[in-house]
């Protein structure tokens, strides 16, 4: 399956401005799917960079 | 051209990653999320609609917040059971903020000086510059009065907060009530959670924001969490209701896909250089410049919407 292929005409047909959008499921799944993926694959990259530098958890201090 | 036209052309991508890089360096910089500024400025700038902005919005955050949880979580900064029992609330109130957009979308427009207006642009914009003009003054008034007391001292922390009204709804025994050994809550009411996740999801579904100025310092305030602690379950909590409402709004065709993306690469990067940037800055000082911001971002939105009602 050419997944890159259907990404780029996804990214040229999917306008939910254009008058009578209607949004497919699979497009929904990856409008959740695709920034959590990148926002845990940051997440766990700065994560592993602090436990290589040794930075440790900061006081936890009361309010 | 269109938003809609602008967002597909991939040369203008950079420009919204730039957008990007700028409000989420000023949310790292200022310590918030940002949608307050994000949303009414992608329709200020932009002319994206402001139910495109909001679902997009929502869909970046599920990606700021993911990534920031995994990083709280290291710390042992989220008390999940609190975020857990939150999300049927704010999941609740995410629906509803957006089917009040939704009904907004669909209301037409109005006759205004002899010229037609969007009504769900016209009431977003006021909404959001009612919103702001608080948010402004609250914060410029706080941080002044901080400077005065503080001058020639450092910052003292705050001791354990609460407001008389805070305390007597943090000690309701109204059934069911539950404890919280993460955040040091011995025994509160489940409805104060529900009802404080409910209105705090309301406003995220429709206004795209809520988590940084409202739920955190309601985590604080009302219920009794420690910062640390109110801030990473805040993050937590985000990442499932805004996961909701881009869902939510996803059905009603208000989230792009494609903008959701420049967003997110540009507030992740924004944010890091935001953030490494406000150790250098006083507290007070730096919440009287976001304060002062704010009123730039107010002349901006009633600027656009004086603009819509005079070319009709």
């Amino acid at each position: 399956m050419d997944v890159l292929g259907w990404l780029q005409s996804l990214g040229r047909t999917a306008d939910p401005l254009r008058p009578g959008f209607q949004p497919q499921p699979l497009y929904l799944v990856l409008c959740v799917l695709m920034p959590v993926t990148i926002g845990l694959m940051v997440g766990f990259g700065v994560r592993l960079v602090e436990r290589l530098l040794g930075i440790e958890r900061p006081q936890r201090g009361g309010h | 051209m269109s938003a809609g036209e602008f967002i597909l052309n991939l040369s203008n991508f950079p420009w919204l990653a730039l957008f990007g890089i700028l409000i989420g360096g000023l949310g790292g910089f200022f310590g918030v999320g940002g949608g307050f500024l994000m949303v009414p400025m992608l329709n200020a700038v932009f002319g994206i609609p402001y139910n495109v902005a909001v679902g997009s919005d929502l869909g970046q955050m599920c990606g700021m917040s993911a990534a920031a949880t995994v990083r709280h979580s290291r710390f042992g900064n989220i008390d999940f059971k609190l975020g857990t029992l939150m999300i049927a609330g704010t999941a609740i109130g995410v629906e509803a903020g957006a089917r009040i957009l939704e009904a907004l979308k669909h209301s037409g427009a109005i006759t205004l000086l002899g010229k037609k207006l969007d009504l769900m642009n016209g009431v977003m914009s006021l909404v959001y510059a009612a919103l702001l003009i608080f948010l402004g003054v609250a914060m410029i008034r706080e941080s002044l009065g901080t400077l005065r007391r503080t001058r020639g001292k450092v910052e003292l922390a705050v001791g354990v907060p609460g407001t008389p009204a805070a305390l007597r709804l943090r000690t309701m025994r109204l059934w069911p009530m539950v404890s919280l050994p993460s955040s040091g809550i011995e025994a509160i009411s489940l409805w104060v959670i529900l009802v404080v996740g409910f209105l705090t999801g309301f406003l995220s579904g429709m206004l795209g924001v809520g988590g940084g100025f409202i739920r955190m310092p309601a985590l604080v305030y009302i219920l009794g969490c420690p910062t640390v602690v109110a801030v990473g379950t805040d993050l937590f909590e985000i990442v499932f209701s805004s996961c909701y409402g881009v869902l939510t709004h996803g059905f009603k065709g208000n989230v792009h896909l494609g903008l959701v993306l420049a967003l997110l690469i540009g507030t992740v990067v924004g944010g890091q250089i935001g953030a490494s940037y406000t150790r250098k800055a006083g507290g007070p000082w730096v919440r009287f410049g976001l304060g002062c911001l704010i009123f730039v971002g107010v002349i901006m939105v009633v600027a656009k919407l004086w603009a819509d009602i005079v070319h009709g």
